[in-house]
């Protein structure tokens, strides 16, 4: 009753009217705010969603592992050799292939390095994740493809002409002795990896059989393998030897120089452990295939490389050696063993010598190849052969890669012996009106004294035979010209405490913090208490 | 200084104001009166900013405060009902406090230190407030909305709840501060908004019953003087006796505790004390007066009493 | 918003909930790093404490904000603020800064502990710095969840309870990953707080995960000043 009586003092408002303001005056300041919250929400996402799709291209995942060493993050060298390469085949596309969805790939280091390759290059290079558990026929299809049995801790690179198979685990190094992983080979194997898929054929390396050439001090007959395909070669054979080739880019053929020739693509040759001599030119018999001229064609062709592995049991081999002598001044005394008490592995009556680097010159083939090295590593040559690098006026180039030290003995006398030899031999280059340009091209032949170099017990990472033949096999690649491509070490995660202290910190860490804030807290409640 | 035009506020389906209007002239002590719960919080918190109308707009110094809220809150210091402390900070920290976040730019210290002399909490300026009493508290609540003289003071209900001396206290400074500010003062007490306010809004379930000077204010509430009797003996005859009684204005029977005592409300002129011949009355009928208090004129009576002044004068003013 | 941010920052420690919060946090964020590394005594590794230390902070973070706004709700302090010229996004940021400058605080002194794993071996430098800075964003984020649930009640104990809440199922979020619908799977990987916090595990600092956790911290914020704002409007 009263109320409407004092409407009166206030204007009339009609409910229209009110609803009206009030509807203007909602949106006018917010009130609205779920038609403003969604749009919120949805920013949010778009955010995200954007952020997520052009991670790879605005390179939004930075490697913040140590300044020296980055375990994510592609050298300059690599950079720049893949730059080249894709600047010259602008077609190049490497997929990388992961064989289960993205968050479930079981090795997250493998996975963040080959994001790295995709924003480096991201035009080129493209993750792919396909769950082979769930689809059988894809897992045929791809185990066909790479005449693997694969599982979900491969990867694939398929290139432009090949699909590669890379298990997880040689994405590490590990430790001979301990067991442990040590370092990391992310941006090595995938390298290694992209060459080998996106090349049309692989540098070769042949191992040549038909002389009773073995692996691995007789354990391998070379022989046997004559025809195998690379793949059928790797899985019959679990030498490291064979993984170092791959992983450095090449294919592996055994070829009896009898039978077949070369492969179109040699680039390196290997003579491992010859009992028996190469048929060399008959003047009786001109028709007759010559081994070694068909080597010497290939030699001639450079950017090819030989390497030559003799012991102390090696026969004299008239062709094979006047070749060597010939060609590149190498040569070795048949049945002249080296032998060092001093400085050999211990129990091996001074057969094992250890090698040291002599004194190189900078520019030479030989201080290139063992740039970065310490000195401290430990070059083992069991049983040697006493070697001999001539300083044949005829060529250049040649130089001791490896010597013994000087109280190593051989033939009853006592001095510094080569170990490894080698020579270089360059050529210019003709530009297309037959003139030289800058640009040289290259044979070397390496003289190894020791078959046992290359034997699997060596080549692991106590000795310095992994590096030197990986250094050796760089240069040989011509393809693979570019350097600092290193494994990243971990840092050493091992912690030497006691039981003692490992109590004593613990009551450290978790009581007195937490009493000094105690006693903080009580000072000032006593402070503020009666204020 | 401050103006309402129609300013409704909905909570749900209940409306705490429907409509509200009212000018505040600079200099001018307002006086907002109203019963517990007739929309008198509401209507300052909305002024304040800290509720908003849902239709109608305010201003402040022509200053709209819903469209420039910042601009506008500046002008205004504002007591809520329950002044806004934190327990835990001494009275200095507190006011340090609030001069930062008002973004005040008087020189701190002395500006400070005369806001404490003028609410005269300077002896507590360094104790906790948790350790205060309820008229130090409030003390610290006005000292705080005095910070950064703002041109309007709002005080949401500032004696409620302190005793009487410190009410006393606490309308002295209102007054005070008057001098230099416009300000609105909520209460439910009517002789309050009379000593303190120069002008009376009257609010009653969400709308405005009266705006008014002081005077008109007082003339509705002034003139009337009220008790109640309790008397013994026969309401027929006591009534007949009381209509009798040339000083009683007008009796009306209000309660009956049992069959022979009754209550009657007994108004009279206020210039004529109408208890003695009220006694002499009943002593000659032999009814015995066994109660008598004065009462207070209730703001319903007001609202009556000043709606019904306003349509006489009206209806006076047609004829 | 300045001045609400000192005196947050200072009110966390003239009552009570800074010091219990720091106590607590150092207490716990101590045993849970020495039962990973100290008391394994073989390897420095932090990976593990730093997963245990994400679920620790599930707790431990609305200790921080569970009084933010709820408390002066209740004690109608609050008039003060929203009748100060401040917007509300200007308090509830001041707010929410504080919390975080407390946390971030405690955070970084609490790395003193790491100096323990040089003494007795090596401490892996960058996966503690990329782990950290990691903590230090998801921790942000959990803030941002105690902020709002703190803006939605008056009572800080239903605040503290329902942040931890939310807080576990955001974490708990992770383990429907292995969900064989497609589409479910791809919404809780894009979701999953614990899922983007992996590259950093292995010293990738994820610019895409900061925006995330950036992003949805905001938009939690950005709830707590709707709130209020509809709180006015009601």
């Amino acid at each position: 009753m009263k109320n409407e009586k004092n409407t009166a003092i206030g204007t009339t408002y009609t409910s229209a009217d009110k609803q009206r303001e009030a509807v203007t005056k909602k949106l006018k300041y917010g009130s609205l705010s779920w038609g403003f919250a969604v749009i919120v929400v949805v920013l949010c996402i778009a955010i995200n969603l954007a952020a997520s799709l052009l991670s790879a291209r605005l390179d939004l995942r930075v490697d913040i592992t140590d300044d020296e060493a980055r375990f994510f993050t592609i050298s300059d060298g690599t950079k720049s050799f893949f730059e080249k390469l894709f600047a010259d085949n602008p077609d190049w596309h490497i997929t990388i292939r992961f064989l289960a969805e993205e968050d479930k790939v079981s090795d997250n280091m493998v996975l963040e390095i080959a994001r790295s390759y995709e924003s480096a290059f991201v035009d080129h290079v493209s993750l792919e994740f396909t769950d082979i558990n769930s689809n059988r026929e894809l897992w045929e299809h791809y185990s066909n493809v790479t005449q693997t049995q694969l599982t979900r801790y491969h990867v694939l690179v398929e290139g432009e002409y090949h699909t590669r198979a890379v298990s997880f685990a040689n994405f590490y190094l590990t430790d001979s002795e301990s067991g442990d992983t040590v370092a990391f080979t992310g941006e090595k194997t995938f390298t290694a990896a992209f060459v080998k898929a996106g090349i049309k054929e692989s540098p070769v390396a042949v191992f040549t059989a038909g002389h009773g050439e073995t692996l691995d001090n007789g354990t391998y007959v070379l022989g046997d393998y004559v025809g195998y395909s690379a793949e059928q070669l790797a899985q019959a054979n679990k030498l490291v030897l064979f993984d170092t080739l791959y992983d450095m880019g090449f294919d592996v053929q055994v070829v009896d120089l009898n039978e077949s020739p070369l492969p179109e693509n040699t680039r390196l040759i290997i003579v491992s452990d010859p009992k028996s001599d190469f048929m060399g030119y008959d003047p009786e018999n001109p028709d007759a295939i010559s081994e070694m001229q068909i080597i010497d064609d290939v030699m001639d062709n450079f950017n090819v490389t030989l390497i030559v592995t003799v012991d102390d049991d090696t026969p004299e081999l008239p062709e094979l050696q006047s070749y060597l002598e010939q060609e590149y001044g190498l040569g070795y005394v048949p049945n002249v063993s080296v032998t060092d008490n001093d400085r050999s592995i211990k129990g091996s009556d001074g057969l094992a010598v250890l090698g040291d680097i002599p004194e190189l010159l900078d520019y030479t083939l030989g201080s290139q190849l063992v740039k970065g090295f310490t000195g401290d590593e430990r070059f083992v040559f069991n049983s040697a052969v006493k070697l001999t690098v001539s300083k044949n006026a005829n060529v250049y180039g040649e130089d001791t890669l490896i010597a013994t030290s000087p109280s190593a003995v051989a033939g009853g006398e006592s001095g510094s012996y080569p170990l490894i030899g080698y020579t270089l031999r360059g050529n210019a280059i003709e530009d297309e009106d037959g003139d030289d340009t800058e640009n040289t091209e290259y044979k070397t032949a390496y003289l190894i004294s020791s078959t046992d170099f290359l034997a699997d017990r060596y080549l692991n990472r106590s000795y310095g035979n992994r590096d030197l033949f990986e250094s050796i096999l760089r240069k040989a690649n011509t393809i693979q010209e570019y350097t600092g491509v290193e494994e990243v070490f971990f840092v050493d995660e091992g912690l030497d405490i006691t039981t003692g202290e490992a109590r004593g910190w613990t009551v450290a860490v978790t009581l007195i913090a937490p009493a000094i804030i105690f006693a903080v807290a009580l000072t000032v409640w006593a402070k503020r208490r009666h204020a | 200084m401050i103006e309402f035009r129609n300013v409704y506020k909905d909570y749900g389906q209940n409306h705490a104001l429907k409509g509200i209007s009212f000018k505040v002239e600079k200099g001018d002590i307002l006086g907002f009166l109203g019963p517990n719960g007739a929309g008198k919080s509401t209507a300052l918190n909305i002024l304040t900013g800290y509720l908003s109308a849902t239709a109608g707009e305010a201003f402040v110094d022509g200053v709209n405060i819903f469209e420039h809220p910042i601009e506008a809150k500046k002008m205004i210091g504002f007591l809520p009902e329950q002044p806004p402390l934190y327990p835990d900070m001494r009275v200095s920290e507190y006011l340090n406090f609030v001069y930062d976040l008002k973004g005040c730019t008087l020189p701190k210290k002395q500006h400070l230190s005369e806001i404490c002399d003028v609410v005269k909490i300077s002896h507590v300026y360094d104790r906790l407030i948790k350790n205060l009493s309820k008229g130090y508290k409030q003390r610290v609540g006005i000292a705080q909305a005095l910070i950064g003289s703002p041109k309007v003071l709002v005080f949401d209900e500032p004696t409620v709840g302190l005793d009487p001396k410190q009410i006393i206290e606490i309308r002295n400074l209102v007054k005070l501060l008057g001098k230099d500010h416009t300000i609105i003062l909520s209460s439910h007490i009517l002789p309050e908004v009379q000593q303190v306010c120069s002008k009376v809004v009257v609010i009653n379930e969400g709308l405005i019953v009266a705006n008014e000077s002081i005077e008109t204010l007082a003339e509705a509430v002034e003139g009337t003087r009220r008790h109640i009797a309790k008397i013994c003996g026969p309401e027929a005859e006591v009534m007949k006796l009381l209509g009798s009684i040339p000083a009683i204005r007008s009796a009306d029977v209000i309660g009956k505790q049992d069959a022979n005592s009754i209550s009657y409300l007994i108004e009279s002129d206020e210039r004529i004390d109408a208890r003695i011949p009220l006694f002499g009355a009943l002593a000659a009928k032999g009814y015995a007066l066994i109660g008598l208090e004065g009462v207070e004129m209730s703001l319903e009576d007001v609202f009556v009493r000043l709606v019904s002044n306003k349509e006489k004068r009206q209806s006076a003013k047609r004829r | 918003m300045f001045a609400i941010y000192k005196r947050e920052l200072k009110a966390y420690f003239i009552s009570p909930i800074g010091y219990l919060f720091v106590g607590n946090f150092l207490a716990v964020s101590g045993l849970l790093f020495s039962i990973c590394t100290l008391q394994r005594q073989e390897s420095s590794s932090v990976a593990d404490y730093f997963q245990y230390l994400i679920y620790a902070f599930a707790i431990l973070l609305p200790l921080l904000t569970m009084k933010s706004l709820s408390e002066e709700r209740r004690t109608k302090s609050e008039q003060l603020l929203m009748t100060s010229p401040v917007s509300v996004t200007g308090i509830i940021v001041g707010k929410y800064l504080a919390a975080l400058s407390v946390f971030g605080a405690v955070l970084l002194a609490n790395s003193l502990n790491f100096v323990l794993l040089e003494k007795f071996g090596n401490a892996n430098g960058t996966l503690i710095l990329s782990n950290l800075i990691c903590l230090f964003f998801i921790g942000a984020l959990f803030l941002a969840v105690g902020i709002f649930f703190s803006s939605l009640t008056e009572d800080t104990l239903v605040s503290a309870i329902t942040s931890m809440d939310v807080i576990f199922v955001m974490l708990a979020v992770n383990f429907l990953s292995d969900i064989s619908i497609s589409w479910v799977k791809k919404i809780v990987d894009f979701i999953s707080v614990l899922a983007r916090y992996e590259p950093f595990t292995y010293g990738i600092l994820d610019v895409t995960s900061i925006i995330y956790y950036v992003s949805l911290a905001a938009v939690f914020l950005f709830f707590a000043v709707r709130v209020y704002e509809r709180r006015r409007w009601a």
